[in-house]
C-alpha cells in the first residue's frame, strides 16, 4: 500500500513537473512572439482602417499602398524590442587556440562566454575558465614575459593575461573589432611587436609589449582578419576578407597587406584577384612562401549553376618567394568542395599546411613539397588558370579529416605531432594525430547548445552540406551575417538581367520584405524553397531547420560601426541629422513628401518596408521600384544601391542622384552632403 | 545440394505447438493494437532495417531451357527462368524468398531508399516486353509500374518517390544491342501515378542511370560525331544530368577510346565503378574498373588488374568491399564474392547456389541517402537560354591559326532519322561570348564560322536545354572539371538571341497505360 503511495506520488510529481515545464516553455515562446510582434502588430491593418486613417498613412508614408505601413513605424516604435536586442544563451565555444611552448598547456579563446580556457593536453582535460570581457577570440603566448595576449574583439582591446594567474594585468585599445593576433620577435623584448587586425576600422595595430602599448595604426584593405609574422620578426602578413569591386562589371581583388616590422610602414600590398574571404595567412620560411586560404569568387558570371565552382570554389593563394607574383590553386575537388576555409596551420618541418573548412567541417592535409613539385612542373599559363583546374588539387592533398560542426582555428603542437581544431558550435576542441591524421579524442567546453534555436540556426548558416556538393554556406557570401561586398546576376529573372548587391542580414529583423525586389514577405520564404531553387540546388531548408535559421538570422544585430560607437553625435554629424529630417530646403522650398528621407528611410528601422523608384534602374534592370533598404550599421555594408554601383555613400549623391529622385539633394552644398553622410554613418 | 528456394520448400515442419500458437496469436494481437494506436496517434511504425549481410540476388538457370531467341539485350541477360530472391541473412540462405512470383524472367533490381522495396526488371510472360516492377522485400505480388509496348529497363531510385528507368529496350541484331530513330532515353516516374517524365533527349542510347549522393543521375551514353551525327565518335562514356533533365554534362571517360561500359555505381569510398568490355559488343561481362569522383579524367583504372575473371556486377558494400558476381574460370558459373581493396584472387564464394548462376547481387541494407533537387525547369516555355563564355576556347583541337577570327556561330537542331536544321546563326560578341535562346529538349550542334562561312570547328549535337532552362558552358568542347574565370561576358549586356523552329519537341510523352 505504501509502496503504491510513493509511486502515485512519484508519478504525479513528474506529471506536474512536466506540466511545469512544458507551460514555462509555451509561456516564453509566447512571450518572445509577443515581442517580435510588437512592430508588427499592426502590419498590414491600414487596409481595414477608416479612410481618414488611411489617407493619413499614405500622405505621411508617401505610398498608395500601405499593406507593409504600420502605425508603430511612427508611433512609439522602438528597437528594444527586436529580437537582436534580447539576451540570448550564450556558449562556450572555442575560438583561438595557442599551446605552449612545451606542449603541455593549450589556451582556448571562448567568446560567447566571455572566457580563456587553459587545457592539459596530455589529459585533454580542462585545468582552469577565467573570465575575461569583451568577446575574448583570439590567442597568443609570449612566454618570456610571462603573457598570454587575448583580443577582446566587442571592447576594441588587446589584454594582457599573466600565465601563473590567467588573470588581466594590462589592456590597451587598438582599432574597431580587432580578431587577428600574432607576435613578432627580434630577439629583444623592446623591438618585439604584437601585430592586431582591426576587423571593422580597416587597419592594423602594431603594439609594443611591456607596457602594452599602440605604437602605430596602418591602413589595410577590407576587414584585415588574419595575422602572420615572419621566423625572424622582421616582417608581419595580414590576410583581408573582403574584396573590393573596382566597378559593376569588374573583377573584385583583395589584399595580402605585407609590413616592415623594423620600419612599422607597409612594404607591400598583394593583390589577389577575384579572392575574398581570406580568413589566416601563414608563412612556409624553407621556401620563403606567404599562403593564405581564399575563395576564388566569380560573382560576374551569371549563376547559370553552381556544379563546378561556378559561384565560387576555395584555393590557397601563395606569394612566390619573391614577392613578385601570387599563385592562387585549387584545393577543392571536382565533384566535392571543402567550404569557407577559416584557418591555415603550417607545419615547416614535415612541410604540411592544414587547412580549416568552417562550412565543410574538414581539415585538408596539404602536401607542400608535392605542392611544390607541381609547381614546378606547370607552364605559366597553367599557374595563371589552376585556380579554375578543380582536379589538380588531387596531386597535393593528402587527406580529409572530418571534424565536429564548424571547425575554425587550428593550432600545432610545438613538435607537430598534434593538431588542435577549435569545433566552434560543437562547444568542443579537436585533437588530431598527425602521424596517422585520425582524431585522437575530443576537449569538450559545454553542451553544444541543441536546445538553443539561435544555435541551431547557426549551425545550419554555416553548414555547407546543405549546398550541392558543400560547394559553399550562407555564411560564404554573408560573413558573420554581413555583406561580401559583391554583386551578383541570379538567373532566376533573366541571364545578365537585374544585377543584384548583396545584402546584410545584420539588423534585418522586421525589416520585410526581402529581396531588392521586395518579393518576399519573410525569411522563412526568402530562405526556403526559392533559396534552394536559385541558389543551393539541393533540398530546401524546411520545417525546424527553416524555423531555426530564421530565428538565428533576426537575432543578428546592425553592424557596429566606429561612428555608431560615439554616443553624442558631433556638429558635422547634428548638421547631416537636421538635413535628413528636413521637410524644407534652408531656403523654406517644400520638399515633397515623397522625397523625404524619413519618409521611404522612417526611424527606427530606416525603411518604410516598400518599394520605390528612386531614379536609379540601371540598362539591365527590368523595374524602377526596388525595395528600401534600412540603414541600420549602412556605413559597414557598402558598396550601395541594389547593384552595388555606388561605392561610398557619397557616390548615392554625387554619381547616382537623378533629378533629385533619390530625396532631394540638389540643394545641398559640398559640406552638406558630407554632414549627410557623417550623419549615416552614425546610424 | 538443393537450391535456396527448394531448401525452403522441402523444409521439415514440427507439428504445431498450442501454447506457441496462443503466444503467437497474441503477440499478433498486441502487434495489430501498438500500429493501430500509432497510426491513431498520427505516426508510423518505424520499418525494421534489413538485416546485415543481408543481399537481393539475381539468379539465372545454369541448365538452359532453350527459351525464345532472345530480343533484347535483357533476353540475353535474363533468360526465361531467371529470378530475384532476398536473402535475409547470407549465413542462413535457406529462408530466401522469391521475389519475382509469378514472372517468367527477372533481373537489375535496385533497393528502395528506405530498404524496404525493390524496383527491378521483369517479365510477364515469354512474349510480353521488359518491364519495370516493384515489389515488397517481405514478399507479395510483384507489382508492374510500367506498361510500355517497347519495354523498359535499368530502373532507379530518385529519392523515395520516383523511379528512373530506361524506354525502349535496344533491340539485338546479330547479337549487338541497336536503336532505330526511338532512341532509348532516361526516364522517371513517380510511384503515386502520373505520366512518365523524358529526361534525356540526345541522339545516342541512354542508359544505365543511378544517382549520385548529390542528387545528379550518371548515365552511360555516347558523344556522337562531329561529322556525322549517325555514327559515335568514341566509345560510351559517363554523363550526368539533374533529375529534371537539366544541365547535361560529361562526367568522365569521354576521352578514353572505343569502349562499353555498363553499371556505374558510386562507392562511399567516392570512386565509380563500372563494368568495362570491348567497343561494338553488348556487354554482358566485363573487367571492373573505377574512376575517383574527385578526379574523374585523371583517375581511370582497373580494379583487380590481377585477376582474370568475368565480372557481372560490382556493387558497394557498407563495409568496404565490394559485392561483385564474377564467373569462376574453373566452374564456368557465375557466384557471389565479396572482395576486399587489392584482391587478387576471388577466394571462396559468398554465395553459389548449385543449379543457378548468381549474375547479379546488391545488399540489402539501406541505401546511403542522396540529395534532392528542386526542378527550374518552367512548364509553360518551350525553349531554353544556352551561355556560352567564350566559344573559341576547347580543350582539344585547338583551332589553327585564323585570321581573322571566327566571328559568327551556327546552331544547328538534330531528330533521330532526319536531317540536321540550321536554326540560324549569331555573330560571336568580341571576347567569344554568346547568349541564345533555343528550342528545348532538341539536341543541338554547333559550327564556328570563319568571316567566309566556312566551318572552322563543329561541336556535335550532344546538348540540349529543357523549358526555361538556362545552361551555360565555358567553352565549345569546354575543358573538363574547369571552373570559369571572373568575367562578365559581353553577350549577356545585350540579352539573349531568339532563334525561332518549328521543330516539333522530343517531349512526346510514350504510353504507359
Amino acid at each position: 500500500m505504501k509502496r503504491r503511495l510513493i509511486i502515485a506520488l512519484a508519478t504525479a510529481a513528474i506529471l506536474v513537473a512536466g506540466l511545469g515545464i512544458a507551460w514555462s516553455r509555451a509561456d516564453k515562446t509566447i512571450r518572445q512572439n509577443a515581442r517580435i510582434r510588437v512592430l508588427d502588430v499592426v502590419h498590414g491593418a491600414g487596409l481595414r482602417l477608416p479612410e481618414r486613417d488611411r489617407e493619413h498613412m499614405q500622405d505621411r508614408s508617401g505610398l498608395e499602398d500601405i499593406s507593409n505601413v504600420s502605425c508603430r513605424d511612427c508611433h512609439g516604435a522602438t528597437t528594444n524590442s527586436l529580437p537582436w536586442a534580447q539576451p540570448r544563451p550564450r556558449h562556450a565555444s572555442p575560438s583561438g587556440l595557442a599551446v605552449s611552448a612545451r606542449g603541455d598547456r593549450l589556451f582556448a579563446a571562448a567568446p560567447d562566454t566571455d572566457e580563456v580556457i587553459e587545457v592539459e593536453t596530455s589529459t585533454l582535460k580542462v585545468l582552469r575558465r577565467a573570465a575575461l570581457p569583451g568577446r575574448p577570440t583570439s590567442v597568443v603566448l609570449h612566454e618570456p614575459s610571462g603573457s598570454l595576449l587575448v583580443v577582446c574583439r566587442d571592447q576594441d582591446r588587446v589584454a594582457r593575461l599573466d600565465l601563473g594567474t590567467l588573470t588581466e594585468k594590462e589592456s590597451v585599445f587598438v582599432g574597431l573589432g580587432p580578431v587577428g593576433l600574432a607576435i613578432a620577435s627580434q630577439g629583444a623584448i623592446e623591438t618585439t611587436r604584437v601585430v592586431v587586425a582591426n576587423t571593422l576600422s580597416d587597419d592594423i595595430s602594431l603594439l609594443a609589449l611591456q607596457p602594452l602599448r599602440e605604437v602605430r595604426r596602418l591602413p589595410a584593405g577590407r576587414e584585415p582578419y588574419g595575422v602572420a609574422t615572419s621566423a625572424d620578426g622582421t616582417a608581419a602578413y595580414v590576410a583581408n576578407r573582403l574584396a573590393v569591386m573596382p566597378g559593376i562589371d569588374r573583377a573584385p581583388a583583395s589584399e595580402l597587406t605585407a609590413i616592415d616590422l623594423v620600419t612599422g610602414r607597409i612594404s607591400a600590398r598583394h593583390r589577389l584577384d577575384s579572392a575574398h574571404l581570406s580568413e589566416a595567412v601563414a608563412t612556409l620560411p624553407t621556401r620563403g612562401w606567404i599562403l593564405t586560404p581564399m575563395v576564388r569568387v566569380r560573382n560576374l558570371v551569371p549563376i547559370t549553376q553552381v556544379a563546378r565552382g561556378w559561384v565560387m570554389s576555395a584555393g590557397l593563394a601563395l606569394v612566390t618567394p619573391d614577392h613578385s607574383s601570387v599563385i592562387q590553386v585549387p584545393t577543392d575537388e571536382a565533384n566535392r568542395y571543402f567550404a569557407d576555409p577559416s584557418d591555415l596551420v603550417i607545419d615547416p618541418v614535415r612541410e604540411r599546411a592544414y587547412l580549416v573548412s568552417g562550412g565543410g567541417d574538414a581539415v585538408s592535409v596539404i602536401d607542400l613539397q608535392r605542392l611544390h613539385l607541381w609547381l614546378q612542373s606547370a607552364s605559366e599559363s597553367t599557374l595563371r588558370t589552376a585556380i579554375h583546374q578543380l582536379e589538380v588539387s588531387g596531386d597535393y592533398v593528402l587527406a580529409r579529416i572530418p571534424t565536429g560542426r564548424n571547425p575554425r582555428r587550428a593550432t600545432l603542437s610545438p613538435d607537430g605531432t598534434r593538431l588542435f581544431v577549435s569545433e566552434y558550435l560543437d562547444n568542443a576542441i579537436l585533437a588530431i594525430d598527425t602521424t596517422t591524421l585520425k582524431p585522437q579524442g575530443r576537449i569538450v567546453l559545454g553542451a553544444a547548445g541543441l536546445d538553443d534555436p539561435i544555435r541551431r540556426g547557426e549551425r545550419m548558416f554555416t553548414w555547407a552540406g546543405k549546398t550541392f556538393q558543400g560547394q559553399f554556406s550562407c555564411r560564404s557570401c554573408h560573413p558573420d551575417g554581413h555583406v561580401d561586398g559583391l554583386n551578383y546576376d541570379f538567373d532566376g529573372d533573366g541571364v545578365g538581367d537585374n544585377l543584384l548587391d548583396n545584402r546584410s542580414l545584420q539588423g534585418v529583423a522586421s525589416t520585410w520584405p526581402f529581396k531588392w525586389n521586395g518579393k518576399n514577405p519573410s525569411l522563412e520564404i526568402q530562405c526556403g524553397p526559392r533559396f534552394a531553387k536559385v541558389l543551393m540546388r539541393t533540398d530546401p531548408f524546411e520545417g525546424q531547420a527553416l524555423k531555426d535559421l530564421t530565428v538565428y538570422i533576426q537575432s543578428l544585430p546592425p553592424a557596429r560601426t566606429r561612428h555608431a560607437q560615439e554616443r553624442a553625435l558631433s556638429p558635422a554629424q547634428e548638421r547631416g541629422r537636421a538635413l535628413f529630417y528636413a521637410t524644407e530646403t534652408p531656403s523654406r522650398i517644400p520638399i515633397p513628401t515623397e522625397r523625404r528621407c524619413t519618409t521611404c528611410h522612417r526611424p527606427p528601422l530606416f525603411t518604410n518596408r516598400a518599394k520605390t523608384a528612386v531614379g536609379t534602374r540601371g540598362l539591365n534592370d527590368t523595374t524602377d521600384h526596388f525595395d528600401t533598404p534600412h540603414l541600420l550599421g549602412i556605413a559597414a555594408s557598402a558598396p550601395y544601391l541594389h547593384d552595388g554601383r555606388a561605392k561610398s555613400l557619397e557616390e548615392l549623391w554625387t554619381l547616382y542622384q537623378t533629378n533629385d529622385l533619390h530625396g532631394v539633394s540638389s540643394y545641398m552644398s559640398k559640406q552638406q552632403l558630407n554632414d549627410l553622410v557623417e550623419f549615416l554613418k552614425t546610424l | 545440394m538443393m537450391s535456396l528456394l527448394q531448401r525452403v520448400g522441402t523444409g521439415h515442419r514440427r507439428p504445431p505447438n498450442p501454447v506457441a500458437r496462443t503466444l503467437t496469436t497474441g503477440l499478433a494481437l498486441v502487434s495489430v493494437a501498438v500500429v493501430a494506436i500509432g497510426v491513431f496517434a498520427g505516426c508510423r511504425p518505424n520499418p525494421s532495417p534489413a538485416p546485415r549481410n543481408a543481399l537481393v540476388v539475381v539468379q539465372t538457370p545454369q541448365a538452359s531451357r532453350g527459351g525464345p531467341i532472345p530480343t533484347t539485350v535483357l533476353d540475353l541477360r535474363y533468360p526465361d527462368g531467371s529470378r530475384l530472391l532476398y536473402v535475409p541473412a547470407i549465413t542462413n540462405p535457406d529462408r530466401s524468398i522469391l521475389l519475382s512470383r509469378g514472372l517468367v524472367a527477372a533481373g537489375a533490381p535496385v533497393l528502395s531508399p528506405d530498404g524496404q522495396s525493390v524496383a527491378f526488371v521483369g517479365k510477364a510472360s515469354a512474349s510480353n516486353p521488359w518491364q519495370i516492377y516493384l515489389t515488397s522485400l517481405a514478399g507479395g505480388e510483384p507489382r508492374p509500374l510500367t506498361s510500355f509496348p517497347q519495354g523498359a529497363m535499368d530502373p532507379a531510385w530518385i529519392g523515395s518517390t520516383r523511379v528512373l528507368f530506361t524506354t525502349p529496350i535496344p533491340r539485338l541484331t546479330s547479337g549487338v544491342a541497336t536503336s532505330g530513330s526511338d532512341v532509348p532515353a532516361l526516364h522517371s516516374l513517380a510511384l503515386t501515378g502520373g505520366p512518365p517524365v523524358r529526361l534525356t533527349f540526345g541522339l545516342a542510347p541512354a542508359g544505365d542511370g543511378t544517382v549520385l549522393p548529390d542528387g545528379r543521375i550518371l548515365f552511360v551514353s555516347t558523344v556522337p560525331s562531329s561529322a556525322s551525327t549517325a555514327t559515335p565518335a568514341g566509345g560510351q562514356s559517363l554523363f550526368t544530368i539533374n533529375n529534371d533533365g537539366t544541365e547535361i554534362s560529361a562526367y568522365g571517360l569521354q576521352h578514353d577510346g572505343p569502349a562499353a561500359i555498363r553499371r556505374p555505381r558510386h562507392l562511399s569510398d567516392g570512386r565509380v565503378v563500372f563494368l568495362a568490355a570491348g567497343p561494338g559488343t553488348t556487354v554482358l561481362d566485363g573487367r571492373i574498373e573505377q574512376i575517383l569522383s574527385s578526379r574523374p579524367f585523371r583517375s581511370r583504372s582497373v580494379v583487380f588488374p590481377q585477376m582474370t575473371e568475368s565480372f557481372r556486377s560490382a556493387e558497394c558494400d557498407q563495409e568496404g568491399c565490394l559485392l561483385v558476381t564474377l564467373r569462376s574460370t574453373t566452374s564456368e558459373t557465375y557466384a557471389v564474392y565479396r572482395l576486399g581493396p587489392g584482391a587478387t584472387t576471388s577466394g571462396t564464394p559468398w554465395l553459389d547456389d548449385p543449379g543457378w548462376n548468381e549474375v547479379e547481387a546488391i545488399p540489402a541494407d539501406t541505401p546511403p541517402r542522396t540529395a534532392g533537387r528542386l526542378s527550374t525547369i518552367d512548364p509553360d516555355k518551350n525553349t531554353g537560354v544556352l551561355l556560352c563564355l567564350d566559344a573559341r576556347l576547347t580543350d582539344r583541337h585547338p583551332l589553327p591559326a585564323h585570321d581573322p577570327a571566327p566571328s559568327t556561330l551556327r546552331i544547328t537542331a538534330h531528330l533521330p532519322g532526319s536531317a540536321p536544321q540550321i536554326l540560324g546563326e549569331t555573330p560571336l560578341a568580341a571576347d567569344g561570348s554568346f547568349l541564345v535562346e533555343v528550342p528545348a529538349d532538341i539536341p543541338l550542334g554547333f559550327d564556328l564560322l570563319d568571316p567566309a562561312k566556312q566551318v572552322v570547328r563543329r561541336c556535335p549535337p550532344s546538348v540540349w536545354t529543357r523549358p526555361g532552362e538556362n545552361r551555360a558552358c565555358i567553352g565549345c568542347h569546354e575543358p573538363h572539371s574547369t571552373a570559369p574565370d571572373n568575367l562578365r561576358p559581353l553577350a549577356v549586356k545585350k540579352g539573349p538571341v531568339r532563334f525561332q523552329s518549328s521543330i516539333v519537341r522530343l517531349t512526346q510523352r510514350p504510353t504507359n497505360p
